[in-house]
């Protein structure tokens, strides 16, 4: 692990929890662009994480972006976090130079080779977060001899639409009709060495790293409540219908952390697509059944405007669908171990979760 | 709580381990091919071999990690596990010695005195001596504190009168660790006055009856001490200790590989069938199959370095024998689908006879080793500080 994990993870949460009350949430929730708290937030430098040391950046691996996403993710931070570090990250494994601001990002299927070959692009991506509060968007396309290549906009470059996500956070329609690359602060480049399942990985487990953290708040308001409602003379925790449901809650929120922290720990390789199908499709798991219990336990209360449960039950439905849902990354784990030629289950299992 | 830290990093076991995980993989390739095994499911409690376990003896694979003066051979607990994983996923017949390898050695090793070291631990290490369980009773399950077998000590010897059931593998085993009662129950203190002996199942007054399983299968037990002399040297530990053994004792009991790996067998013929086929929707259930898998190893990973590093990791073990074990439930019905659903999988007779060994049997993995309710009220408990 980079020692970078645990001192970024601790000044997160000391900001997070300082900063990004359910208040903050429900006004961003209701429309609201947090800018106190993106400026605090840019302290943490999100765009410059996965930056190597060389190049000006924190030289952070997966293990911190993870750690700073999981902080994110127990907060409900309704910024483009997530999406600001893998910007980053591809801009600087592109060769391209820093930008400052919220960055957004979409994985798509434009054909970006064809793009550089014709020297014009067109674009179409819908749910894309925060893209037009953000100050450029990244676009990864299909790979080309096996690497995928990336777009940069920046914003003006391309025209949006506002949606939004269940819980609020802005999903944008997104629209580039004929751009050429030549106009300014456009680039549209190679990603060497990476492919386009690799990219779309990444973004699944920093959606992953999000809902293990919301697992952990919905945990700790879950105890919170059943040790507080009174019901039939004593608190509903006692009861062993739900210290039953605590307990499942829990080995999922375990579940979730460490098939995160696996597939974070995995190196690019053979087996790193294996570990992020893994981290997402188990979080995506873990995330329907974490929300099914909180709200049962909630009872009434949890499904009231009021009650702050809701910001994250309804961003952990929302990040389990997005970057690829259970059923998709369960094909790309069994094809990932299919194109890896593994003989056997077992035997790709443990080459998968070896360290 | 271990997962739970914002600095828990998963042990680093890959390379030291990978040439061991080799050779036991040709062993049992070349232990199957030649016919003298025949792989199933529940292989550590269905499939008692003394042959085959003491041919593992021989090249050192049980205990591997005890000190070399107990018959081990001085590698790391991880080395075990690897050795123990290989066995279990390719459904090898382990069952003679996994409770003494897993649970009798590890207590002696820590309760024990030397004498009992020196005498039992090789034996365990060659696969030739195995041990039972003395813990349930007729009337208790999981509620150990009311056993009612006890020992009075007179001339040396203790006189060990009770009855103990559900007692795997007895009718093969040369001794069972019994916990009874050297002391009247004391209600203010229901956890004192217990104690743990190393009975010999040859010794005069000890009957040992089978009870068959629903399949028919016999690994089961019902055994019974009529005043039973018991050498006053065979106390394992301190008289009144037994609690705080048992209870170190479960840590091992719940945090072992076969804790997900008990339809390892089955689970990896059908995945077998589904890699070397095309893409298909069926890929859906099977990938899932792999997450849940992956998550789990990686679990029982960070528990078994937790366990090596001296930590008590006993909610951690639960959790992941719970999610384990439900696996090893839900695996089962989720393959059963596969063989009416893909044709990939359907039709195979291996994979029918793996189920038709399976199926029966799949209402003892949330029993076996504290029932999984038990489990869930220690969890909630240890979450609600209490």
């Amino acid at each position: 692990m980079s020692e970078l994990a645990r001192p970024l993870a601790e000044a997160a949460e000391r900001l997070f929890a300082q900063r990004c009350g359910t208040d903050v949430v429900a006004s961003a929730d209701a429309g609201t662009w947090p800018q106190a708290l993106w400026s605090a937030l840019e302290a943490l430098t999100p765009a410059q994480l996965l930056v190597s040391e060389e190049r000006g950046g924190a030289g952070g691996d997966w293990l911190d972006a993870c750690a700073l996403l999981e902080r994110a993710g127990e907060f409900n931070l309704p910024l483009p976090v997530a999406e600001t570090v893998l910007a980053g990250w591809l801009l600087d494994r592109a060769g391209l130079p820093a930008v400052a601001g919220p960055l957004s990002f979409a994985c798509t299927t434009v054909d970006l080779a064809a793009a550089h070959r014709q020297g014009r692009v067109a674009v179409e991506a819908r749910h894309v977060p925060w893209a037009a509060r953000s100050a450029g968007l990244v676009v990864v396309g299909l790979d080309n001899d096996a690497e995928a290549w990336l777009l940069y906009l920046p914003n003006g470059a391309y025209t949006t639409a506002p949606d939004r996500a269940p819980a609020g956070d802005p999903r944008d329609r997104v629209a580039v009709l004929d751009l050429a690359l030549t106009a300014p602060g456009v680039s549209c480049q190679r990603l060497q060495g990476l492919r386009h399942a690799e990219v779309l990985g990444r973004a699944a487990l920093l959606r992953a790293a999000q809902i293990a953290g919301a697992c952990r708040r919905v945990l700790a308001l879950t105890l919170a409540y059943t040790g507080e409602r009174v019901q039939f003379g004593r608190a509903i925790g006692q009861f062993q219908a739900v210290q039953h449901q605590l307990a499942q809650l829990a080995e999922e929120t375990a579940a979730v952390r460490v098939a995160v922290q696996a597939a974070a720990n995995t190196g690019d390789g053979r087996w790193s697509v294996a570990a992020m199908a893994a981290a997402k499709l188990r979080a995506g798991e873990a995330a329907g059944l974490c929300v099914r219990i909180a709200h049962q336990l909630h009872g009434a209360m949890g499904v009231t405007a009021e009650h702050p449960l809701h910001q994250s039950t309804r961003r952990m439905l929302a990040w389990r669908d997005e970057h690829g849902a259970e059923a998709y990354w369960a094909r790309q784990l069994v094809q990932a171990l299919r194109d890896a030629g593994a003989p056997g289950a077992w035997q790709a299992i443990v080459a998968a979760t070896n360290r | 709580m271990l997962f739970f830290r914002p600095d828990f990093e998963l042990p680093c076991v890959g390379a030291s381990t990978a040439g061991l995980r080799s050779a036991v993989r040709a062993f049992v390739a070349d232990e199957i091919a030649s016919g003298r095994i025949t792989p199933r499911c529940n292989s550590w409690t269905e499939s008692l071999a003394s042959d085959f376990s003491r041919r593992l003896g021989e090249r050192g694979w049980i205990g591997y990690h005890w000190p070399t003066q107990y018959g081990g051979r001085g590698g790391s607990a991880f080395d075990t596990l690897t050795i123990n994983e290989e066995l279990l996923a390719a459904g090898a017949p382990v069952g003679a010695h996994w409770i003494a390898a897993r649970q009798s050695a590890p207590l002696l090793m820590r309760f024990g005195n030397e004498a009992q070291r020196q005498e039992f631990l090789p034996r365990i290490a060659a696969g030739t001596t195995y041990f039972a369980i003395g813990m349930s009773e007729p009337d208790v399950g999981s509620d150990l504190a009311s056993v009612r077998s006890r020992a009075e000590l007179a001339d040396g010897s203790w006189g060990l009168n009770g009855r103990k059931v559900w007692t795997s593998g007895a009718h093969l085993c040369h001794y069972a660790i019994v916990l009874c009662r050297t002391a009247p129950a004391d209600p203010k203190a229901r956890h004192a006055g217990l104690s743990q002996l190393i009975v010999d199942l040859k010794a005069p007054g000890v009957t040992i009856r089978p009870i068959r399983m629903l399949d028919g299968s016999h690994h089961f037990n019902e055994v019974i001490f009529d005043n039973v002399q018991v050498p006053a040297e065979r106390l394992v530990g301190n008289a009144g200790d037994g609690w705080k053994q048992v209870s170190s004792e479960l840590a091992y009991e719940r945090s072992g590989p076969e804790r997900f790996l008990s339809t390892m067998p089955l689970v990896e013929r059908c995945l077998q069938l589904v890699l070397a086929g095309p893409a298909a929707v069926g890929d859906i259930a099977a990938g899932r199959l792999l997450a849940r898998l992956m998550t789990l190893r990686n679990m029982s990973l960070g528990v078994w370095g937790a366990l090596g590093a001296g930590q008590s990791p006993a909610i951690e073990a639960a959790m992941v024998k719970d999610l384990g074990t439900n696996f090893e439930r839900d695996a089962i019905e989720i393959v059963r689908e596969a063989m009416t659903a893909d044709p990939r999988v359907a039709g195979d007779d291996a994979l029918e006879q793996l189920m038709a060994d399976a199926l029966p049997l799949a209402p003892t993995y949330n029993l076996r080793g504290g029932t999984n309710e038990v489990l869930r009220n220690m969890i909630a408990k240890n979450l609600q500080g209490k």
